[in-house]
């Protein structure tokens, strides 16, 4: 198990210093991810999904804790170490509108990469536009369009081009920062075949970040659900779709609207919204919103503990009462 | 069987702009049914906030021209009133949600303030009065009266979300038109708003026309769907005539993108392209050049709205072809 492990994460932290307060975006995240596979994030808006994808590629610099990529503990590195470990460590990002230099055309802004990690330099451009035009071809883009811009083209085109930039060094990992939420269904369902399809050849792992829980499931080999910036559950898609633990867990699946006019949704209640991430208070974050909280609940933090092989739940309640 | 409150007829909707003119609306024909919901699914493009905001009358001036159609509310037709009849159509008979909670609401007016203003452009209540029946309003979608004399900042997008509907539901519409109403929302929160919007509409027997491109809240809230494409309706039936045997391909290439939560799919089935440039649409089918049952005949025919009985003998669908996609489905 162990050396299959391509990343790990260990008690990473976020502290952003507010006017009110500290912000505790991500807070004590231990998590590991086996090479080739797919870990999924999710959470509601606000649960430090991003800001965990970020700390792991160092584009918000971690507050503590360990990021662990190839047996090296990558915060640690310098930043000329850390320019070269980028081309290993990619990030596809959510907006594919606010994401590309609108001056640039699409081979400059896949070439771009290439040139600013020393792959080639930036006279050599006949192998230059050779590199481009191979990665249009591996992403799907017509090789007409090596000359547009950004402006000319359509969501699912420009997440394209997104992760032709990602792909061009050869990166093994890539955070796939809510790569299809801005995308028609249609062109979602193009774009996740297509990553599917890299990870298969390139033997890419990722990180997928998503608020989209039919999504995740599909792409998934483990799940992460994140509140406040902790995690509450961790497990394979099958265990937290069959036997999710976390109430947080049960509120989330059992809001999803399900495709079926026959199926009546059965929605586990969750009362208010998310509580505020600055200043918090120990115990359990999830207690106000819970229904079975309990009074220890707000006391004291709950320990991660495992419910059946691979799926571990962080709720005082776990592998009792629950249920 | 239910009263017609809302008919669309044959409305043609078409954007003039130097660079060429954007057919937006083709011909959509539609029924809302007196406290029944109407679905509206479609991508982006597609035509369905145009759509909306033509049944409003607030179709952008002065690029949006009305070429043809009707749009009959209770029998008459909106399209021909003036200004001041309008008026009093819109928030008091018709009133509608916009997709966006953040950019919908006035930020320098106290949230009960802009309740009140819409009532008080209805009803002649004194300013004390409309206060107090929108602190009563506020407590109907869930927020603490007190909360009326705070800004739209101090809310959160769900609460915002409220707000907006608390607005929307000031005049007891007859028909509230919801576009996207939950689309900018978390999944817990579109969760608790649908059931909330759910709970108002069965008190005040309210329609519904909700828009949205998920087809889960489709399933979940709708009676009836009509499947938009390029401005056409391409199917349209009850929720179980286009769950169960759905026959446009365009209505199935939707329903193969979105991997099912209750189901393990390998792979998706994406629908291959793009929808047309809506200043250059294809003199046949719109959706033809994405179709895999597409033939010579789809190229040069343009189909009509064939009606297939179903459920309730509603079920239309707009395809040439629809003998062999039937046969598919089932």
């Amino acid at each position: 198990m162990e050396n299959q492990e391509l990343l790990r994460v260990n008690h990473l932290k976020k502290y952003f210093q507010t006017p009110s307060g500290t912000l505790s975006a991500v807070d004590d995240v231990t998590f590991g991810i086996n090479r080739m596979e797919t870990l999924g994030v999710v959470g509601e808006s606000g649960c430090g999904k991003s800001t965990l994808g970020r700390c792991i590629l160092r584009l918000h610099e971690p507050t503590a804790g360990e990021v662990i990529f190839e047996n090296q503990n990558i915060l640690e590195c310098s930043k000329a170490e850390m320019k070269d470990l980028r081309s290993k460590m990619q990030i596809i990002f959510q907006d594919p509108y606010a994401s590309l230099n609108p001056r640039m055309t699409v081979s400059q802004a896949i070439a771009a990469p290439l040139i600013i990690q020393g792959i080639y330099k930036a006279s050599e451009k006949e192998k230059i536009q050779k590199r481009v035009a191979e990665m249009m071809d591996v992403v799907g883009l017509a090789s007409r369009l090596v000359n547009s811009y950004p402006h000319e083209l359509d969501g699912g085109r420009r997440q394209r081009i997104g992760i032709a930039r990602a792909l061009s060094l050869n990166p093994k990992f890539i955070v796939c920062d809510e790569p299809v939420s801005a995308l028609d269904v249609s062109i979602q369902a193009q774009v996740l075949n297509l990553m599917q399809d890299l990870q298969a050849q390139m033997g890419l792992t990722y990180l997928f970040i998503t608020h989209n829980l039919s999504v995740v499931k599909h792409l998934s080999n483990q799940i992460l659900v994140m509140y406040l910036g902790q995690l509450v559950e961790k497990a394979t898609p099958k265990q937290l779709f069959k036997n999710p633990v976390h109430p947080y867990t049960q509120a989330l699946l059992s809001a999803i609207p399900i495709p079926d006019p026959d199926v009546k949704m059965e929605r586990v209640a969750l009362k208010g919204e998310l509580t505020s991430p600055i200043n918090v208070k120990p115990g359990c974050r999830f207690a106000k919103r819970c229904i079975y909280a309990r009074p220890e609940c707000s006391q004291c933090s709950p320990q991660m503990t495992e419910v059946e092989p691979g799926h571990i739940v962080a709720c005082h309640l776990a592998g009792g009462s629950m249920k | 069987m239910d009263q017609t409150i809302l008919e669309v007829q044959d409305l043609r909707i078409h954007f003039e702009l130097r660079e060429g003119t954007v057919k937006a609306l083709n011909g959509i024909d539609l029924v809302l049914k007196e406290g029944r919901t109407l679905g509206l699914v479609g991508e982006t493009g597609a035509g369905k906030t145009t759509l909306a905001k033509g049944i409003m009358g607030l179709t952008a001036k002065p690029y949006g021209k009305i070429k043809s159609g009707k749009i009959l509310y209770e029998g008459k037709n909106l399209l021909e009133m003036d200004k001041k009849q309008l008026r009093r159509i819109r928030g008091e008979h018709i009133s509608m949600i916009f997709q966006d909670p953040m950019t919908s609401l006035n930020p320098v007016m106290t949230v009960g303030d802009q309740i009140a203003e819409a009532i008080r452009n209805h009803d002649k209540l004194s300013r004390v009065d409309a206060a107090k029946k929108a602190a009563e309003i506020l407590e109907l979608v869930g927020i603490p009266s007190a909360r009326g004399s705070e800004y739209p900042h101090q809310f959160s997008g769900g609460m915002k979300q409220r707000v907006v509907i608390a607005i929307a539901l000031a005049c007891n519409p007859k028909i509230l038109i919801a576009d996207e109403p939950t689309t900018a929302l978390d999944v817990t929160i579109q969760a608790q708003i649908l059931e909330m919007i759910r709970d108002l509409r069965e008190r005040f027997r309210t329609s519904m026309l909700l828009i949205t491109h998920d087809l889960g809240v489709i399933a979940q809230n709708c009676d009836y769907v009509s499947v938009i494409y390029a401005g056409e309706i391409v199917e349209t039936g009850t929720v179980h005539d286009i769950f169960r045997h759905k026959l446009h391909p365009y209505t199935a290439g939707l329903f193969s993108s979105i991997p099912n939560i209750n189901e393990d799919v390998e792979r998706l089935v994406p629908i291959d392209g793009l929808m047309p440039d809506p200043t250059d649409l294809p003199a046949g089918c719109a959706f033809c050049d994405r179709c895999r049952f597409a033939t010579e005949q789809c190229r040069t025919e343009h189909p009509h709205l064939v009606n297939m009985g179903g459920e309730e003998g509603s079920h239309q669908v707009r395809c040439l072809r629809y003998k062999e996609t039937r046969e598919e489905g089932e």
